[in-house]
């Protein structure tokens, strides 16, 4: 249920539709009540999110630590390919220094 | 192995020649005077080596004998680094050398000659491995990845940029239709004031986002434009297998009054049955198998999901079945619902449950026309089905069931709220098992921590008190039940 503070009151011009045209337009101020949006929280629906950008980050970690451990080349250069496909499938909302720190 | 074999055999040549430069220089009666000081602690040991040199490979012999006066020989003279350039003198004079050694002492000396005929050999350069060189094609992994990561840079670069033209061209097709029926239209939710924005608000890439609100009859819609994901190459590469198209979901949220209680579902038939599994409502309500539309005239590809056929003779009018017939290719579902609630929850054990919370509902999915190959110009095929949403709102509002349906409808909806509190009802009662352990073991800490032992007993005397009397009130309830029964 949206709270009472979800909505306010937007004053509109409405003008109302002519039977025939040598009538006059007749306008009304009309008060509406309007909802404002609220981002659904995603607490409620996980499974409506998308992981790909989660397990992408995570297998970019991965690899680059077994690159970086094992001396490994490909492990790392599969790591860059995570990280740029975690950054492409990212949400807008997300930490853009997350985002560039996941890249070093 | 075979310079440090030639080290050996130039620090043994050089050793003895070195010895003998010394000796050139020196008178000879020293040089015999030399050998006889230096080497006579070494002669036992000379034949130890000699025997041992039996035995060991030849050439090894004369080195293994050797350094042990050569060590002397080193420490003795001062011109070992002079050595180095007496080693290509003594390479001259190896053969006359070797003919003054004794036989008795050294042996393999024959052998020697012939290592140090090797040594004359010219040096053999080889070549450097290709993965030491510094050239381009030791390096093509690196230039293969680099041009794999440009690529997917550039698709991400186009694609990016072919979702935002499809997203505002949708925009602009509708944008008059929607600001003639709702007076908020464009509310990303964070300004004081209920001002329209007048444009998307961007969730992704490929998710765009439009709240409209300000309607009679209508609490808002949100209208979701859920693009294929054009900017992720991986998701290009897939769709190539499995093609998957651009969809708007349409969400309208209606208030208490303006709905009545049903539940009505409409769609191709896969998404019919997979709906009816997975969501809650439509699950609990919508019991029978989805019903062919052909009945009301619709085409066959779609199936009904109704709670009554009161509903659906209802809902099915002639605009609105003209709406759905024209543009069946279109819609992949249609749901009104009173009791929407979103999918089922996976319900974890020992958690107790309350019915989850509905709201009054009306959910349009539409495909995009053209399977992912989508143009700016198809998004204007979408606007007769805004139409039908509008429509759709206010036939909600005017649709009433009559004595019976409503009847029906509220005997359901008790049905579906005691088979809930039945099978949470044994989670329940254990919920409360726990709660009132748990005060019972408070209530006994506090007894425990209380450090006077006065106010102690008087506390355990009430808790006492408490539990007698909880007693005495069950065994009179018991007694009342067992009078009624009888």
């Amino acid at each position: 249920m949206k709270s009472i503070i979800h909505r306010q009151p937007k004053l509109c011009r409405v003008e109302d539709k002519r039977v025939n045209m040598t009538e006059p337009i007749q306008v009304f101020n009309v008060c509406l009540w309007c909802c404002r949006y609220k981002p659904p929280s995603t607490e409620s629906n996980p499974t409506l999110e998308d992981p790909t950008p989660d397990y992408m980050n995570l297998l970019g970690m991965i690899f680059s630590m077994c690159g970086l451990m094992l001396k490994l080349k490909w492990c790392a250069w599969i790591a860059v390919y995570c990280s740029f496909i975690s950054f492409a499938n990212s949400r807008s909302s997300e930490d853009t220094k997350q985002m560039m720190s996941s890249f070093m | 192995m075979s310079v440090a074999s030639t080290l050996c055999f130039s620090t043994f040549v050089a050793g003895p020649t070195m010895g003998r430069y010394n000796d050139d220089f020196d008178d000879g009666e020293d040089l015999a005077d030399f050998d006889d000081n230096d080497f006579a602690e070494f002669e036992d040991m000379n034949d130890d080596p000699a025997a041992e040199a039996e035995t060991a490979p030849p050439p090894r012999a004369s080195p293994s004998s050797q350094p042990e006066e050569d060590e002397d020989e080193d420490e003795a003279t001062v011109e070992l680094e002079d050595g180095l350039d007496g080693f290509e003198d003594s390479e001259t004079q190896d053969q006359d050398m070797y003919s003054k050694y004794d036989q008795e002492e050294f042996e393999g000396i024959g052998d020697m000659e012939k290592t140090g005929h090797s040594m004359k050999d010219p040096l053999i350069i080889h070549t450097v491995p290709a993965h030491l060189q510094n050239s381009w094609e030791s390096y093509y992994m690196e230039i293969l990845m680099v041009t794999g990561l440009l690529a997917y840079i550039m698709n991400y670069i186009i694609g990016k940029n072919k979702n935002s033209r499809l997203a505002q061209a949708w925009f602009n097709s509708h944008r008059e239709l929607l600001e003639s029926n709702f007076a908020l239209v464009g509310d990303d939710g964070t300004s004081k004031e209920a001002v329209s924005t007048g444009k998307l608000n961007q969730e992704n890439e490929h998710i765009y986002n439009l709240w409209c609100s300000g309607r009679l009859c209508c609490e808002g819609m949100l209208i979701q434009l859920k693009f294929v994901k054009r900017q992720d190459l991986l998701n290009v590469l897939a769709r190539m297998m499995r093609p998957a198209c651009d969809q708007v979901q349409i969400k309208v949220t209606l208030n208490e009054e303006d709905m009545d209680t049903f539940v009505f579902a409409l769609g191709t038939k896969k998404v019919m049955a997979r709906h009816q599994k997975e969501l809650q409502d439509l699950s609990e309500f919508c019991g029978d198998k989805p019903k062919s539309g052909a009945k009301y005239g619709l085409p066959d590809s779609l199936a009904i999901l109704s709670e009554m056929g009161e509903v659906t003779d209802g809902m099915m009018d002639n605009k609105m079945v003209h709406y759905i017939t024209n543009h069946a290719e279109k819609i992949e579902s249609i749901h009104f619902s009173d009791q929407f609630s979103g999918p089922k929850v996976m319900q974890e054990e020992g958690q107790p449950l309350k019915l989850p919370d509905t709201k009054k509902t009306l959910l349009f999915t539409f495909i995009v026309p053209g399977m992912g190959n989508t143009s700016p110009k198809d998004m204007d095929a979408l606007l007769p089905l805004m139409n039908m949403v509008i429509y759709s709102i206010d036939k909600v509002k005017k649709l009433r069931l009559n004595r019976e349906g409503k009847l029906k409808a509220d005997r359901n909806r008790a049905r579906v709220e005691e088979n809930f509190l039945k099978q949470t009802h044994a989670q329940r009662q254990e919920a409360a098992q726990t709660r009132r352990e748990e005060k019972k073991r408070a209530e006994k800490e506090r007894i425990m921590n209380e450090e006077d032992p006065e106010r102690q007993r008087r506390l355990e005397e009430a808790s006492q008190r408490r539990e007698q009397k909880k007693i005495e009130k069950k065994q009179m309830k018991m007694k009342q039940i067992k009078v009624k029964a009888m």
